[in-house]
C-alpha cells in the first residue's frame, strides 16, 4: 500500500518508540493535503492527483531552479555586497492568536532554500553555512511525536549549546490553519533565527504551499483574448499558484503546467503528481564553485548531512578535517567568499513531479485569476517585481498592467459572468488552503 | 529611442562580425606598459572597425540575393584585445571597474568560472590537456596579454607578417600562441553541423555610408510576449549587453568616459575537438539506444538529437526529417519549443511557414532537453533562471571559427584526422561575463538539470564533478521517443568520453577605437 515517506526518507526516529506513529501521522497529513487541494480544484480541471488513490507511472520530472532569492536579486541588482546583506536580514511577522502582538523572527530567503552563516566572534570570519530546505511543518510534526528528538538534532547539528525551553514556545503563536501553544515546539526560535537554522522560516517556504502550487498550476489559463497562457512569468501573474517574483514558484508552476497540458493540438492531457517523498531539496551545489585562491576546486567542504544530492535536506560548508585555510580563503568565481548568498548563487534547487494517464480530457481554458502590475516606466519586465492583484484590483496609481493582455476582463454577459463566479467561489476555496503560510 | 552607435569606434568583430574565410589569432605574453602602448600605436591605424565590416555585410547580402558566392577581399583586417595585466600595464585600471561582481576579467578562466578540468594529469599519467596548466594558449605560466584576431580571405598569414613582425619587434617578444581558423565549406563546424546560425540582433542605428540604418535589419516580424525581432527568431536587444557605456533598456543612459565606451568583454576558448570519438561513441551509443527502446535510432539521427539541428542547420522543432530544401535565412530559427508558431508574412512579402510545439516539452520529444541549441538557447522555456527574457539577456555575440583540417570521413585511415588537431577556436563578446556566458556555459551546459532537468549538453558540455578528481566524468542524459511515442519512462544513457576539450582561452577586454588611441604611445611619424 502506498504511504508518503518524510522528505528524502529521513529517519530521525530510528528505534525510537514514537517512530511508527509519527511515520504514519505524516503519511496522512500528506495525503490529507493532497486530497484537500485537489478537492479544491474544479470539478472540470482534475489533473493533480495523489498516489494514496493512483499509482504514478512516469519517471521522475525534476523542476530546477536557483536558491537565491530573485525578488531580492532584482531590487539589487549590480550591487552583490548589499545583495546579499539584504538576503541575510531577518524580518518579523505577527503570528498571534488573539490580537495581541507576537512578532516571530523569519528569512526573507524565499526560494525554499535558506541559510546562515556561523562566525566563530559576532562580525568576525565565517566558520560554517549550513542550508536547509526543509518545510516547518516536519519539525513541528516531529516535536509533537518526540521533542526529545528535535532536542537532539538541534544540539547535534545547530550548537551544543541549544537549552530545551529555547525550543517552547512561550505564547501560543498561529502556523497555517492551526495554532501551536505554549510549550510546544517553536518553529522560529532563536537558534532557527538569530543563533543558526534548522529549517524553513519564510512565511511562503511550507511543504502545504508546495503541494498547493502544484495543484492549481493544472488548471491552464486563457487571456483576454481566450488564448493559453504559457510564459512562465505571465502564467505566473495569472493565476495563484504563488509569488510571480521568485524563481521557484514560476519555474514549478510552469514546468507542471506545461507537463499536464502540452500545447499541441491533440496531444493528450497527463495527470500530474509530486513524487515521494514529497518536499523541495537542495539538488546540489555547482560543479567546481568552491576553489581555493588558485582557481582550484576544493572538495569535501559542501557536503549534504540531511538526505543525499539530488535529495538534500541541509547541506554545510565548512573546511573538512585537516583543511589548511579557512573559509575566509575559499573563493566563489574568483571572489573571496565572504556571505552566506555567494554560496546560494550556485546552489540548485529541486523538485520532482510524476505522471499518469489517468484518462482526464483536456480541461477548458480557465479565466485569469489574477493579474500583475509595475511602474509606468520603460524597464524591461524581467528586472521589475511585480505587484500580484486581485483581478477586481486595478493597479495603483502610477502603475499599470505588466501584460496588458492578463488585464482584467471587463463586465461581460451572463455566459462570462457565470464563469467569473466559479471562479470566485474556486478561488476561495484555494485562499484557505494557502491563507496560514 | 534606440541609441546613435558609433561606428567608427567599436570594433568590427564585436558588430557585425568579421565573416571573412581566414582567422589567424596571435598572442602575446607581455606585461610591460611602455611596450605595450607602442604595440597599441603600431595596431591603431589597422583596426577595423564596425563601419568597415558593414560595408563587407553589405557585399554578401548582395551576392546573396544575386545567388553568387561570397565575394573575396583581399584587405587584411585586425581587432585587438587586452588581457587584465595589459590592462594593468598600460595604466587602464579603470577596466576593472567595468568587470562583473565575480571578477572573472581580473580573475580569470578558472575551472570555477568554467567548470573545466583542473586535474594536470590524465589516469594514465599523461598530462591533462584540459588542464589549463597544459594549455596551448592562455595558461597560467604564459597568460594572454594581447590577443590579435587578423581576419582575411586567402594567405593570412603571409598578409599579416609585416604588420606582426613590427609588433612582436615592439613588444620584445615573439608571439606565445598563434593560430589560424578557416571556415569549412558549408559553414560547418568540425562534426559536420553548420555553425553560427543563431545570434542575438542587436539594437542600435548607425549612420554607414552617409545613411541612418539600423544594426540589424528589421524583416517586419510580429512582436511576441513584449520581444521584438528583427529575423523572426532573432530577438532584438540593447547594446549594453554587450558594449560598455551602451544602453540596456529604452530610456537608459549609462555614462562613461569616452576611452571605456563601446568595449566588449570578450571569451575566448579554444576547443580541441575529437571528431573520431565522437563518431564511435555516438554509433555505439545509438545501437544500445535503439535496443532499448526498440526505436531504429540511426548514429546520425542521435547526432542531430545531440545538437537540435540537422547538419544543414535545420531545426528538429521545424522538421521532422531533413528537409529536401534547406530553410532559408527567414526561417531557419523560426522556433519555439513550448508554443508552436503561426506562419508568418515578412515587410517584403515573403512567408515564413509554421512551427510546431513539442508535445511534450518537459520531456523533449521533438526536440530533446539536452540538445545543444535548447541547451543554451531555451527560447520560450521557463528555466531555472526565469523565463524568456531572461534567456535573452543571457545571449552573447558568438564569433567563433574553426581550426584544423577538416576530418577526412572519405578514408578514416588518413593520419591526419589522428595526428593534426582540430577544433573551434570559440569566440564570444558580452558585456558582463558572469550574467551571460558563464550562465549559458557552466549553469547550462554542464548541468544534467538546467535549464530544464534531463541531461547533460552531450556535445559541448563539461561533467568535473565535485569529487576531488578532476577530470572529466561521464555525462548522463534521458531519451524519450519522438512523436508519436508517449512514453514517459525514458531510457538514460551516457557519453563517456569528452568529444570537446578546452586546450586554451583566456577572458579579455575588446577596447574601443577612442580607447586604443587614448593608450597608444605617440611614435614617430
Amino acid at each position: 500500500m502506498f504511504k508518503y515517506s518524510t522528505p528524502a526518507g529521513i529517519d530521525d526516529l530510528h528505534e525510537r518508540p514514537t517512530r511508527s506513529d509519527f511515520l504514519d501521522d505524516w503519511h496522512g497529513s500528506v495525503k490529507r493535503d493532497f486530497l484537500a487541494n485537489i478537492g479544491d480544484l474544479p470539478p472540470t480541471h482534475q489533473l493533480f492527483f495523489t498516489e494514496t488513490v493512483s499509482p504514478a507511472t512516469s519517471a521522475e520530472i525534476p523542476i530546477t531552479w536557483n536558491a537565491f532569492p530573485l525578488s531580492i536579486s532584482r531590487v539589487v541588482p549590480n550591487n552583490p555586497i548589499q545583495r546579499w546583506d539584504a538576503a541575510d536580514r531577518l524580518g518579523e511577522r505577527n503570528r498571534s492568536v488573539d490580537g495581541t502582538s507576537v512578532l516571530k523572527k523569519f528569512r526573507f530567503q524565499d526560494e525554499y532554500c535558506e541559510w546562515f552563516a556561523y562566525r566563530q566572534t559576532p562580525g568576525g570570519p565565517i566558520s560554517r553555512i549550513v542550508f536547509t530546505a526543509e518545510a516547518p511543518e516536519y519539525w513541528i510534526m516531529l516535536a509533537k511525536h518526540d521533542f526529545q528528538a528535535v532536542f537532539v538534532l538541534y544540539k547535534s547539528l545547530v550548537s551544543p549549546e541549544v537549552q530545551e525551553h529555547e525550543l517552547k514556545l512561550t505564547k501560543a503563536i498561529r502556523f497555517g490553519n492551526s495554532v501551536l501553544n505554549v510549550g510546544d515546539y517553536d518553529p522560529y526560535n532563536v537558534w532557527n533565527t538569530e543563533k543558526g537554522v534548522m529549517h524553513l522560516t519564510h512565511p511562503a517556504n511550507t511543504l502545504g504551499a508546495e503541494i498547493n502550487l502544484a495543484a492549481v498550476a493544472t488548471i491552464p489559463i486563457a487571456d483576454i483574448d481566450n488564448n493559453r497562457v504559457t510564459e512562465v512569468r505571465r502564467l505566473a501573474c495569472s493565476s495563484v499558484f504563488g509569488d510571480p517574483n521568485r524563481s521557484s514558484d514560476p519555474s514549478i508552476g510552469h514546468g507542471v503546467n506545461m507537463t499536464a497540458l502540452p500545447t499541441t493540438l491533440g496531444a493528450a492531457a497527463q495527470s500530474i503528481t509530486l513524487a515521494n517523498p514529497v518536499a523541495l531539496y537542495i539538488d546540489d551545489i555547482a560543479n567546481g564553485a568552491i576553489t581555493d585562491e588558485n582557481g582550484d576546486p576544493l572538495a569535501g567542504w559542501f557536503t549534504i548531512v540531511r538526505g543525499v544530492r539530488g535529495r538534500g535536506l541541509m547541506a554545510v560548508l565548512e573546511p573538512p578535517p585537516g583543511a589548511a585555510i579557512g573559509l575566509g580563503q575559499i573563493r566563489i568565481g574568483n571572489r573571496s567568499l565572504t556571505h552566506g548568498g555567494q554560496v546560494a548563487e550556485r546552489i540548485q534547487m529541486v523538485l520532482y513531479g510524476k505522471t499518469a494517464n489517468l484518462g482526464h480530457p483536456v480541461p477548458p481554458l480557465f479565466p485569469r485569476l489574477q493579474h500583475c502590475c509595475r511602474p509606468n516606466n520603460s524597464a524591461q519586465v524581467n528586472i521589475l517585481n511585480l505587484d500580484h492583484e486581485e483581478l477586481e484590483n486595478g493597479c495603483s496609481s502610477g502603475n499599470v498592467d505588466a501584460f496588458p493582455e492578463l488585464r482584467p476582463d471587463p463586465p461581460g454577459p451572463a455566459a462570462e459572468v457565470a464563469l467569473v463566479a466559479e471562479q470566485l467561489v474556486f478561488r476561495s476555496s484555494f485562499a484557505r488552503t494557502r491563507s496560514g503560510l | 529611442m534606440e541609441p546613435l552607435l558609433d561606428g567608427a569606434d567599436i570594433q568590427g568583430n564585436i558588430l557585425p562580425g568579421f565573416n571573412r574565410q581566414e582567422r589567424y589569432l596571435v598572442g602575446f605574453t607581455c606585461n610591460d606598459g611602455a611596450r605595450l602602448k607602442n604595440a597599441l600605436a603600431l595596431v591603431l591605424p589597422h583596426v577595423t572597425t564596425m563601419l568597415q565590416a558593414l560595408d563587407h555585410r553589405d557585399e554578401r547580402k548582395a551576392a546573396f540575393v544575386a545567388a553568387e558566392p561570397p565575394p573575396l577581399r583581399k584587405d587584411l583586417w585586425l581587432n585587438i584585445a587586452l588581457g587584465p595585466r595589459a590592462v594593468r600595464a598600460i595604466g587602464a585600471d579603470a577596466v576593472f571597474d567595468l568587470d562583473d561582481e565575480e571578477f572573472s576579467f581580473a580573475g580569470g578562466m578558472t575551472p570555477g568560472i568554467t567548470g573545466d578540468a583542473s586535474a594536470p594529469t590524465l589516469p594514465n599519467g599523461d598530462p591533462n590537456p584540459a588542464s589549463r596548466r597544459h594549455w596551448k594558449v592562455g595558461s597560467p605560466s604564459r597568460p594572454l596579454d594581447l590577443l590579435l584576431i587578423f581576419a582575411n580571405d586567402g594567405a593570412i598569414e603571409e598578409r599579416a607578417a609585416p604588420l606582426l613582425e613590427a609588433i612582436a619587434s615592439a613588444l620584445g617578444v615573439a608571439p606565445t600562441y598563434d593560430e589560424v581558423g578557416r571556415l569549412i565549406p558549408g559553414e560547418i563546424e568540425h562534426f559536420g553541423f553548420r555553425d553560427g546560425i543563431s545570434q542575438p540582433g542587436v539594437r542600435g542605428r548607425v549612420m554607414h555610408q552617409g545613411t541612418e540604418r539600423f544594426v540589424t535589419t528589421r524583416y517586419g516580424v510580429p512582436s511576441a510576449h513584449g520581444v521584438d525581432f528583427g529575423k523572426p527568431g532573432q530577438p532584438l536587444v540593447w547594446p549594453g549587453q554587450f558594449l560598455t557605456g551602451q544602453p540596456v533598456s529604452e530610456g537608459d543612459q549609462p555614462s562613461l568616459p569616452a576611452e571605456l565606451t563601446n568595449g566588449s568583454f570578450g571569451v575566448f576558448r579554444r576547443l580541441s575537438q575529437n571528431v573520431r570519438a565522437f563518431y564511435e561513441d555516438t554509433e555505439a551509443l545509438a545501437g544500445e539506444l535503439s535496443a532499448a527502446t526498440g526505436i531504429g535510432l540511426a548514429p546520425d539521427r542521435l547526432r542531430t538529437l545531440m545538437v537540435g539541428r540537422f547538419p544543414t542547420g535545420a531545426a528538429l522543432m521545424r522538421h521532422d526529417q531533413q528537409p529536401a530544401q534547406d530553410d532559408s535565412i527567414t526561417a531557419i530559427n523560426y522556433f519555439a519549443f513550448a508554443d508552436a508558431l503561426p506562419e508568418i508574412t515578412l515587410t517584403d512579402g515573403s512567408t515564413v511557414s509554421a512551427a510546431k510545439a513539442d508535445p511534450d516539452v518537459l520531456r523533449g520529444r521533438r526536440c530533446p532537453v539536452w540538445a545543444h541549441i535548447r541547451k543554451v538557447n531555451p527560447r520560450d522555456l521557463g528555466t531555472n533562471r526565469g523565463g524568456p527574457i531572461d534567456t535573452i539577456g543571457f545571449q552573447i555575440l558568438r564569433r567563433g571559427i574553426p581550426f584544423g583540417p577538416p576530418y577526412d570521413h572519405l578514408n578514416p585511415k588518413n593520419p591526419d584526422n589522428d595526428n593534426k588537431q582540430r577544433g573551434l577556436l570559440f569566440l564570444s563578446y558580452q558585456r558582463h561575463i558572469k550574467t551571460t556566458f558563464s550562465i549559458l556555459n557552466h549553469d547550462w551546459m554542464n548541468n544534467r538539470d538546467a535549464p530544464q532537468g534531463g541531461g547533460f549538453d552531450l556535445l559541448v558540455g563539461q561533467n568535473v564533478p565535485n569529487n576531488g578528481d578532476g577530470r572529466h566524468a561521464n555525462k548522463s542524459a534521458t531519451f524519450f521517443g519522438p512523436p508519436p511515442d508517449t512514453s514517459t519512462v525514458g531510457v538514460d544513457f551516457e557519453s563517456q568520453r569528452q568529444w570537446v576539450v578546452p586546450t586554451g582561452g583566456a577572458f579579455v577586454f575588446a577596447p574601443s577605437l577612442a580607447f586604443v588611441k587614448k593608450f597608444a604611445a605617440e611614435l614617430p611619424s
